[in-house]
């Protein structure tokens, strides 16, 4: 896929902003589904909103593509309110690609008659060259649009739904959750080809998602979304490494997490002395990341910086191992480990902590 | 056993050709292209022509108000568009003649029709926009349509298949159809056969229409095939149960108001209106027919016999088609179509003859009745069980095998358990066909046969309408019931309404 092959884009690259949410509010009845949201999605970036099932994500996209809209705040596309107090621009003047959970292709028309369903009257004319084109772009075979969309596999549909979308050119495309029905293996090619053929054509896109490993790598910003309100924004490191709450770090990762005592810049907790970079002092608790602890053998007249525990179960998982290891007085805790360490049930061993802890106040 | 019922099927179709044959080509051009023939065709034509397109129009237009605007009452007229379906287009015919005396005529056929049978687009297409996929519609929007574009872009094109449909057995009924049109005076083939047939019993010049109305048939049968080609319109992905959306009609509110009044104002007020002139009329007196409760019991017999039988049949045929599908058991299905969807007059005439020529001893015997019944509405009781049958999981049968039931147990225990509502829900429609059947059941019929409606057509002939309301509200009563269960399936994703 080359970018002289992708439909070029006329607007949206001056902006910084894409999309402006001020304030939004959203209810269903007497439920509250989105909360005083705010977010920007700069232009030409991919954004990716991620929270669990209910957490109003999809909602949130619904208001963006005009199919719902808000009960406060404003939302603008570029320098223009699409939706805020007196204003209601219905999803087909907005502009906006949009892909459904499943493509929602339309059952009674070919690939081809679908990928140029939202074509102009006078594109039409060179109909077949520009649905071939479309179809490269999402690396599907030209010839495929003489196919019913029910002939397509899973992954094959949403491509064909991506190409519909980017044959009206948008300056932004939104995405729900376009990648959950698919296999794991398909799922991941897919999204890479989908965010690969996105950014070839420089268009901003809004991902929604409840996977956390989709949502760290497709986007340069996540926002992390729960009970109807907007947990963190930031890129996906951020997020991840430096999370707003407790919840949050849980929700994007594993986690492991003791009692500790913090003090300028260190915390006391089980694994001894970890740095951190809060300035928080007094009871708190501290967090790591699995991958941030490391097992060693204890041997005799070692440093004893970490800490002593002895594993009482180990799992074998192929590649690595999950070792669930007994502290001395904070319980257990599970760390998977790789490599060829072979540890056995029984086993004493070390166990340190690699860069910072993250640390939240008590509860 | 399937076999069997599919042969039998055979002779109505065998019997127009037999006889055609035997007519000999002279004397059958002779009788076919006459000036009467043309007159019967053209009525019967622009009959077809005007009113299945009105109907399929009224249909969307109703089921699309209903299930797609924020139209308040919404609900209660999504009931009483179905409720026409209860009203036999005869009974129906009567209570407009009843209001309107001076009726005859193409227009007047076409109305009479119309609203008698609009529902059977109404229903089904009810039905799919039900079941269409709202993220589809949205996905339109979100490529640029406006919400009209997106109805004739997306929604109308997905909703060719119901309308295509309830089209075809809406011209199966127009040609099949003889009490509404002989009260109004409009002469079709039906009619013009059965006054052939009460004038010359069973004249070659009656065979010869039954020869064209046959023919009339399978026209529309093979327009529809083809209108439909291989269209299916699978609902592609798994989607999410939500609803579409409905929307506001804003200042069109009153005129949507006002057409789905005038529908249920015609279609359902004015024959109950009649009825009800007539029944309070009557007063007490009407009541105390001294056939009313023959009638009544003759009915229901002949209707619960007819719908068991019918199911019983029907369940072979209907295993073979799910369990062991083949091209075989695809020519015995069909049969029954082709067969169903010739007017039950050219069926009763085929088994007449048949009868009087090779079995006497079955001419006028309610057996011979029986199995013309079973003909005309053996698919409303193969459609039925099939989906019921689909719809339960092969594996379930195969655990209660591997729990020790013996097979030929664990299909009964099981398998028959969970197709019991779908076979009751057939033979409810076998039931509804029944009561208000009335074509064939006069001309087949032993002496001294009163059903509901041979009662009620007797005394409108003698224009005793004061003396046929107790059996048409009788007729309306028995059919209330099946309607409502149409209306209910329609509503809970199962097609039952492409075999009426």
């Amino acid at each position: 896929m080359s970018d002289s092959s992708s439909p070029s884009r006329e607007s949206g690259a001056i902006e910084s902003s894409a999309i402006d949410i001020r304030g939004i509010g959203k209810r269903y009845g007497a439920t509250p589904v989105l909360e005083s949201i705010d977010l920007d999605v700069p232009a030409g970036s991919k954004t990716v909103i991620v929270g669990s099932s209910g957490s109003g994500k999809t909602t949130l996209l619904r208001l963006l593509s005009g199919f719902d809209f808000p009960d406060a705040g404003t939302i603008r596309i570029g320098s223009d309110i699409v939706a805020g107090p007196g204003v209601a621009v219905p999803a087909h003047r907005r502009g906006i690609g949009h892909v459904a959970q499943d493509g929602a292709l339309f059952p009674h028309l070919t690939v081809g008659q679908n990928v140029s369903f939202g074509l102009d009257r006078h594109e039409r004319g060179d109909r077949t060259a520009i649905v071939a084109e479309l179809l490269e772009l999402v690396s599907l075979d030209p010839s495929l649009s003489s196919r019913r969309p029910d002939e397509l596999s899973g992954g094959q549909q949403q491509r064909v739904a991506l190409a519909r979308a980017m044959a009206r050119k948008p300056g932004i495309m939104l995405l729900d959750e376009p990648f959950s029905a698919l296999d794991t293996g398909l799922r991941a090619a897919t999204r890479e080809l989908v965010a690969a053929a996105l950014s070839a054509a420089g268009v901003t896109t809004v991902l929604v998602t409840h996977d956390r490993e989709e949502a760290l790598t497709f986007g340069d910003q996540v926002a992390v979304l729960r009970d109807g309100r907007l947990a963190q924004v930031g890129t996906p490191v951020a997020v991840y490494s430096t999370p707003a709450d407790l919840a949050t770090a849980r929700f994007l990762g594993d986690a492991v997490v003791f009692d500790a005592e913090a003090s300028g810049g260190r915390v006391h907790c089980a694994l001894g002395l970890v740095a951190q970079s809060s300035s928080l002092v007094g009871a708190c608790t501290a967090l790591f990341r699995p991958e941030q602890l490391v097992v060693g053998p204890l041997l005799p007249g070692a440093d004893a910086a970490g800490c002593v525990a002895r594993v009482v179960a180990v799992e074998f998982q192929g590649a690595s191992q999950l070792l669930t290891l007994e502290l001395a007085g904070t319980g257990s805790i599970e760390i998977p480990v790789t490599g060829a360490s072979a540890h056995r049930r029984g086993d004493q061993v070390v166990v340190r902590a690699l860069g910072d802890a993250v640390v939240f106040a008590a509860s | 056993m399937a076999a069997g019922v599919s042969l039998l099927g055979l002779v109505p179709l065998g019997y127009v050709a037999v006889t055609a044959i035997l007519t000999g080509g002279p004397t059958l051009s002779a009788l076919i292209f006459r000036a009467r023939v043309g007159e019967l065709l053209a009525n019967t034509a622009g009959l077809v022509v005007v009113t299945v397109p009105l109907c399929a129009l009224v249909g969307v237009a109703a089921a699309w108000l209903v299930e797609r605007t924020r139209l308040a009452g919404s609900r209660a007229f999504a009931i009483l568009l179905v409720v026409p379906l209860a009203i036999p287009a005869f009974v129906n015919s009567y209570g407009w003649v009843s209001a309107v005396p001076s009726l005859n005529g193409l227009w007047s056929g076409v109305l009479v029709a119309g609203l008698s049978y609009f529902p059977l687009v109404y229903l089904p297409t009810v039905a799919a926009l039900r079941r269409l996929d709202p993220a589809v519609e949205e996905s339109a929007r979100s490529l640029g349509v406006a919400p009209i574009g997106v109805f004739f872009r997306v929604v109308l094109p997905q909703l060719r298949l119901p309308i295509l449909g309830g089209s075809l057995i809406i011209g199966l009924h127009l040609l099949s159809e003889y009490g509404a049109f002989a009260l109004i005076r409009f002469d079709t083939f039906t009619t013009a056969i059965v006054d052939q047939f009460r004038s010359t019993f069973n004249g070659p010049a009656a065979n010869a229409l039954a020869g064209v109305l046959v023919l009339c048939c399978l026209v529309l049968l093979m327009g529809e095939s083809g209108a439909r080609g291989g269209a299916r319109y699978a609902r592609i992905g798994s989607g999410s149960a939500r609803p579409a959306e409905r929307s506001a009609l804003g200042g069109w509110a009153p005129a949507a108001y006002l057409f789905l009044g005038l529908l249920v104002a015609l279609s359902v007020a004015v024959p109950f209106a009649s009825v009800g002139r007539w029944l309070v009329s009557g007063g007490l007196a009407a009541w105390t027919d001294r056939y009313l409760l023959t009638a009544l019991g003759q009915t229901i017999g002949y209707g619960l016999v007819g719908a068991v039988a019918t199911c019983l049949l029907a369940f072979p045929i209907a295993l073979l088609a799910v369990r062991f599908p083949s091209r075989v058991a695809r020519i015995l299905e069909s049969i029954n179509y082709v067969t169903s969807s010739l007017p039950g007059l050219v069926t009763a005439l085929a088994f007449v003859t048949v009868a009087i020529r090779l079995v006497p001893a079955l001419y006028q015997t309610a057996a011979l009745v029986i199995v013309v019944y079973l003909l005309m509405f053996l698919p409303r009781a193969i459609v039925n069980l099939r989906s019921g049958l689909a719809q339960v999981p092969p594996g379930l049968e195969e655990a209660a095998r591997s729990l020790g039931r013996p097979p030929l147990l664990a299909f009964f225990t099981v398998t028959l358990r969970f197709v019991m509502p779908s076979a009751l829900a057939g033979s409810a429609l076998v039931f509804l066909g029944i009561v208000t059947e009335l074509t064939s059941t006069l001309l087949l019929a032993p002496n001294g046969t009163r059903t509901l409606a041979i009662q009620f057509w007797s005394r409108v002939n003698d224009i005793d309408y004061v003396g046929a309301a107790p059996y048409a509200s009788l007729m309306i009563l028995l059919s209330l019931p099946v309607t409502y269960l149409l209306f209910a399936r329609s509503r809970s994703d199962r097609m039952v309404v492409n075999s009426l």
